[in-house]
């Protein structure tokens, strides 16, 4: 029987700054992660009220709005973690969403997208990921993106949505 | 301050962001390294960190791949265990055991100051010594990161007070009592007293700590080394045949508290990818540098560290009690 394992690679989970402000200048941010959460390269993340970063990003309430912000590494990156014993790790960073950006992710919900479709972090099984705004902006939805080209398949075959990141936060 | 001199340090600082902005390696190189008199308002350390391992630079040649990360790792070998001897009557043969020995990683990530920036004609009119704040200042606050970091791995592994750490059958951090001659050396018997059977080869405490150690009395610490400390203070000292390390970071190194550590080849790594770096750049009139590193640093042996507090009545180091 062939060998019938399949190893992750390292572009499973992927985010491309396609365009933005030059690298050595670009808007980034770097914070710890909340124990234990799942921020997979190229998720929509934020920040909770400890200042830890954290899978996805709520609506937040009055006069506090979590500002999206989209993961350089996975979480388990071994320069964002490390094996125990190890003083490496411990931080991660995130291109902002209001940094003027286009990316290019592998993390969001699977369906149809058009140019100028809104997008918001997803919940539930899919926290992590964009998906397509069912709102209009300022209303029940934090806006984290607008759609430029849309979905393609990569050079590694893996499913990318491409689009413009922004933060309209949510007014409920 | 008088004129003459002001005007050399001015002379001095525009040497410096002259060959700063140059192309020719060789005068950054050594604007870099040429860089007097300003008010200071703290007194800084280089890292102590390194001081317990033996660095080691590593070359792209030294790392592992892996299939899953482009990240930089390198895999090394751990001590085997043997399962042990025993009795046998005549005419038995020997239990099989596969031979097998652990692995571990060690991890890089970089450590790098702030990117500092500025108009070099604002330089111009500072007076003081542009080369004590690059690289005492930046590369100083990159040392703090590392012992930061190693100091978060060091808490980890001794772990919580006067608790037994059932893989080594003792306490990685007790209670040793006032400090005097008999509490030093009960410290003293903490790495011994694992089933790995540990030597001390340095301690660590800080500026606070080792003056309740020139405190202690002729009879108590030894008639030439308590007039030595009286006399000449303390950098690094010998106490009891072991060298204590003496840190200013009281944020890291508790004021009762002292650390201790099994020589290097027990202890762990430190790997050093890409040495501490200045980076500058100058881009028409403005000024950029930081400073950076790449290091990966390991303590893989849960014995070999321990922790002390000389506070609390004296507990034993096997039981915790």
């Amino acid at each position: 029987m062939p060998g019938s394992l399949t190893p992750s690679q390292m572009f499973d989970h992927s985010l491309v700054v396609v365009k933005g402000p030059s690298l050595m200048n670009r808007l980034d941010f770097n914070a710890p992660p909340r124990s234990g959460e799942l921020i997979n390269q190229g998720s929509v993340c934020s920040l909770n009220s400890s200042g830890q970063l954290v899978a996805g990003c709520s609506v937040g309430a009055t006069a506090n709005r979590p500002m999206p912000m989209f993961a350089i590494q996975g979480i388990n990156d071994f320069d964002a973690n490390s094996d125990i014993g190890n003083f490496s790790g411990g931080v991660m960073s995130a291109v902002v969403a209001t940094g003027g950006f286009e990316i290019e992710t592998t993390e969001f919900v699977a369906g149809v997208y058009n140019p100028n479709d809104m997008l918001t972090a997803a919940t539930g099984s899919n926290i992590g990921k964009v998906t397509i705004c069912t709102d209009s902006p300022y209303q029940n939805e934090v806006v984290v993106g607008c759609v430029s080209v849309g979905t393609r398949t990569n050079e590694y075959g893996k499913s990318t949505l491409r689009f413009w990141t922004m933060f309209l936060p949510a007014t409920a | 301050m008088g004129y003459t001199k002001e005007y050399d340090v001015r002379l001095s600082n525009e040497s410096v962001i002259n060959a700063l902005r140059s192309d020719d390696p060789m005068l950054r190189k050594e604007a870099e390294e040429n860089t007097s008199d300003y008010l200071r308002l703290r007194l800084r350390e280089d890292g102590f960190t390194r001081r317990f391992f033996n660095p080691a630079t590593v070359t792209p040649a030294d790392l592992d791949r892996q299939v899953d990360t482009q990240k930089p790792v390198i895999v090394k070998d751990m001590e085997p265990n043997s399962a042990g001897a025993y009795s046998l009557p005549f005419n038995t043969t020997p239990m099989d055991n596969y031979l097998v020995a652990p692995r571990y990683r060690v991890m890089f990530d970089r450590i790098e100051s702030r990117r500092y920036y500025a108009d070099v004609n604002n330089l111009l009119t500072y007076e003081m010594d542009i080369r004590q704040i690059m690289n005492d200042f930046i590369l100083k606050d990159i040392m703090a990161e590392e012992d930061r970091k190693f100091m978060l791995v060091v808490e980890t592994i001794v772990g919580t007070v006067n608790t037994p750490n059932p893989l080594l059958g003792s306490c990685q951090y007790i209670n040793a009592g006032a400090l005097n001659r008999q509490s030093i050396s009960h410290a003293m018997k903490g790495l011994p007293s694992t089933n790995r059977h540990l030597n001390p080869a340095k301690a660590l405490v800080n500026n606070i700590l080792i003056w309740d150690v020139v405190g202690l009395p002729r009879e108590e610490i030894g008639g030439n080394l308590a007039e030595e400390l009286f006399v000449d203070g303390f950098a690094e000292r010998t106490i009891m045949g072991l060298p204590w390390a003496i840190t200013i970071k009281t944020d890291l190194v508790a004021d009762k508290d002292v650390y201790m550590f099994a020589e290097p080849k027990f202890l762990g790594d430190f790997m050093i990818l890409d040495d501490v770096t200045l980076s500058s750049k100058t881009e028409d009139y403005m000024l950029s540098f930081f400073a950076y590193e790449c290091v990966g640093g390991t303590i893989m042996n849960a014995a070999a560290v321990c922790k002390v507090s000389f506070t609390d009545s004296q507990k034993d180091w096997r039981t915790g009690l």
